[in-house]
């Protein structure tokens, strides 16, 4: 049992949940598909800040600093490692840069 | 029985499980006009609807319909954001609702809301969009 | 009685859903309802006691409805997020709705 934890901890496999999603309208002109993820551990279910969401947005611009990002899909996952004990939220955003 | 009424009246609450916000644009020559449109459906949890049963009829036989409603409960699993409902495609004419408020396409401000009417056994649970169409003033005629 | 409540909690426990969320994109480019097309899309993630490690469902459905509009834009998409229950698994479901508008 340790064993098969260890390795899932080492992966970082565990079960993922969509907690919340969002898609703004897609634009014709598409340009470059770009990405930006942000995540947080928590450890015995204990957060006390969500700034880390702001990271998100803050690497899209970069990506696009001189362009307009649109159609960005948000999603919020929860994943479960270990019962109580180990958590993840993470933030993932996917969009179009049109230059 | 004063223990249902009890439940009941202690759980009818409202509760707000998500909001969405859109972007709101204004322009200088169109007038914003609020619309608000709801959809909603039943909710049943069956785990309450046993404790009921079981309740009100008080007898040996009560007992094992909640049993039975705990073990049917099995056939409910999965992540929930209200009660369960039985018409999955309540929610999906509002899009259609929006132009036929709104067949110009100017949309903003919209706020979405998922939220729920809690009664113990039974729910309402809602969908409410608000938002706002650009409509052109009208301009006034001087005399 | 018993059993009429039980076949009662039978029939009620069939065909449950969950809906979760029910969200509405900005309407830009601000084109009537006449001047697209309605296009739907959908994706299911099939789940045994939640053993999954990934949401790409939902990547899925976007790109389906990409595809159904690859050279117009989609204005007021409405993205549903919602679970069909059912006994010791579950289906998660995306579905994605939206006006496509032709490309001049």
């Amino acid at each position: 049992m340790k064993y098969v934890l260890s390795i899932c901890l080492l992966f970082q496999i565990g079960c993922s949940y969509l907690t919340s999603v969002s898609q703004t309208s897609i634009p014709a002109k598409k340009g470059k598909q770009i990405s930006a993820k942000a995540s947080k551990n928590i450890f015995f279910m204990l957060s006390f800040s969500n700034k880390f969401a702001d990271q998100v947005r803050e690497s899209l611009v970069e990506q696009c600093p001189n362009g307009s990002v649109k159609g960005i899909l948000t999603k919020q996952e929860h994943t479960i490692f270990v019962p109580i004990l180990l958590h993840q939220i993470s933030i993932k955003a996917t969009g179009y840069c049109h230059e | 029985m004063i223990k249902i009424i009890t439940l009941f009246f202690l759980s009818s609450c409202a509760y707000l499980h998500r909001i969405d916000i859109g972007e709101i644009e204004a322009r200088s020559t169109y007038v914003k006009v609020p619309f608000e449109i709801n959809a909603s459906t039943t909710g049943i949890d069956i785990q309450n609807v046993g404790t009921i049963v079981k309740e009100v009829y008080k007898s040996s036989a009560s007992q094992i319909s909640k049993h039975w409603s705990d073990a049917i409960a099995l056939f409910q699993m999965g992540p929930r954001t209200g009660f369960p409902v039985y018409r999955e495609t309540f929610a999906d004419n509002i899009l259609s609702k929006i132009y036929q408020i709104c067949p110009s396409g100017n949309v903003t401000g919209l706020v979405g809301v998922r939220e729920m009417n809690n009664y113990f056994a039974i729910s309402g649970e809602i969908v409410k969009v608000q938002g706002f169409c650009l409509k052109k003033k009208t301009k006034r005629k001087n005399k | 009685m018993n059993k009429t409540i039980i076949m009662l909690l039978i029939i009620l426990s069939s065909c449950g859903h969950a809906i979760h969320q029910v969200q509405i994109s900005d309407f830009r480019p601000y084109e009537k309802y006449t001047a697209g097309k309605l296009i739907k899309s959908k994706a299911t993630q099939w789940t045994f006691l939640g053993f999954v490690t990934n949401t790409n469902f939902v990547d899925k459905a976007r790109a389906k409805l990409i595809a159904q509009c690859p050279n117009g834009d989609i204005q007021g998409i409405l993205t549903r997020h919602s679970t069909a229950l059912g006994f010791l698994s579950w289906t998660n479901k995306i579905i994605m709705k939206g006006l496509c508008l032709n490309s001049p």
